[in-house]
């Protein structure tokens, strides 16, 4: 870590990475897949964790189902999302082929898609974890609180607003920072998935690193990671904040 | 009929979700099934389905599948040492946290 530091003191090496327009694009990229990825990570997980928390057997078995994302090995699906994908024989773009007729859109040679796509991989590898977390959360409120509502007459909606959510707050924004903490670090879902390109669009911090290694240009790809600490730095802080005050109540 | 409608949306919430877990790990079990040539066709079922590319790594019959058999060890023996050491060194961990009085944690 000091080394990393220590490779990263020349102050010419950081003028070079700001005069890269790549470096420029990647932390555009790398914010906009924070803020969407994770908030959309996290509102779906929000929303599935009330689906299985219903007590049924086959929603627990559909649960076991669900879990396989995040317990696969990331190199070979994300392969498979990545071949899934391909604009020429993709199965994707054969089916669209068979029924409409029509060449599908260019998926991962665009920009814009290759980073959504991106987004949806890493939604897709890490929303059962975070759906169980939440499920474990929700799971831990109190039944009586529920039927106290529904004596009330409360709507499904009023029972989450007054019920579910109050309780579910301070776990909701804690995990949502500490994912975005992780996404940070996010490499394979974008690496594995567009290789950063094409033309090198698609970056993330995570990655850029690497692109740098393999130039041969060490000193900036430490000066890549030291540029994420001021996102990671205040997310930290943050938490710990958070945190903090959770123990107190 | 109340509770009718209730499950009928559940089942109807659960396929949408059934299908966004499974569709790469179909796809990864599409390749798997598929021979070499039949890979890249981009259907949705293989002409001819094939167990050989089984039959190949279990016989280790590719350059680079020598080990697989030693491999395949290895990670259980990793998978199960981790699991094992982590286990314990937790344990204690845990124990002596939940002991440990810390200043801004005022219970």
């Amino acid at each position: 870590m000091s080394y990393g530091l220590w490779l990263a003191r020349d102050p010419a090496s950081y003028a070079r990475l700001f005069a890269d327009p790549i470096f420029v694009r990647t932390v555009v990229n790398t914010v906009v897949f924070l803020l969407i990825a994770v908030n959309l990570k996290f509102l779906l997980a929000l929303w599935l964790s009330g689906f299985f928390v219903h007590e049924r057997v086959w929603i627990r078995w559909l649960s076991v189902i669900f879990i396989i994302p995040w317990a696969v090995p990331s190199i070979p699906t994300i392969f498979s999302i990545r071949f899934m994908f391909n604009p020429e024989w993709g199965v994707i773009n054969s089916v669209i082929f068979r029924l409409t007729a029509h060449d599908g859109p260019n998926w991962l040679n665009d920009p814009r898609i290759g980073l959504g796509l991106a987004m949806l991989t890493h939604v897709w590898k890490s929303l059962p974890f975070w759906t169980l977390i939440l499920i474990a959360g929700r799971l831990a409120i109190p039944r009586e609180q529920y039927e106290a509502a529904s004596v009330d007459g409360a709507s499904a909606w009023q029972k989450f607003r007054y019920v579910t959510w109050p309780s579910l707050r301070t776990l909701y924004l804690t995990s949502t920072i500490l994912s975005m903490i992780w996404t940070l670090g996010d490499f394979n879902s974008v690496y594995l998935l567009t290789g950063g390109g094409p033309a090198d669009l698609t970056h993330v911090l995570a990655t850029l690193g690497i692109r740098y290694i393999r130039l041969d240009q060490v000193d900036l790809a430490m000066a890549t990671i030291v540029c994420a600490m001021p996102l990671v730095l205040p997310l930290m802080w943050f938490m710990m904040k958070n945190l903090s005050r959770g123990d107190r109540q | 009929m109340r509770r009718f409608y209730k499950e009928s949306v559940l089942l109807l919430l659960a396929i949408p979700i059934l299908l966004w877990t499974l569709l790469p790990i179909y796809h990864i079990f599409l390749f798997s099934i598929s021979s070499k040539d039949s890979a890249f066709s981009g259907a949705l079922w293989p002409d001819k389905p094939t167990l050989r590319n089984f039959g190949t790594i279990v016989r280790e019959e590719h350059f680079y599948l020598h080990h697989f058999w030693v491999q395949i060890w290895n990670s259980l023996w990793i998978a199960v040492a981790v699991g094992a050491l982590t286990l314990a060194t937790a344990t204690c961990a845990a124990f002596a946290i939940s002991r440990l009085k810390v200043r801004a944690g005022a219970r």
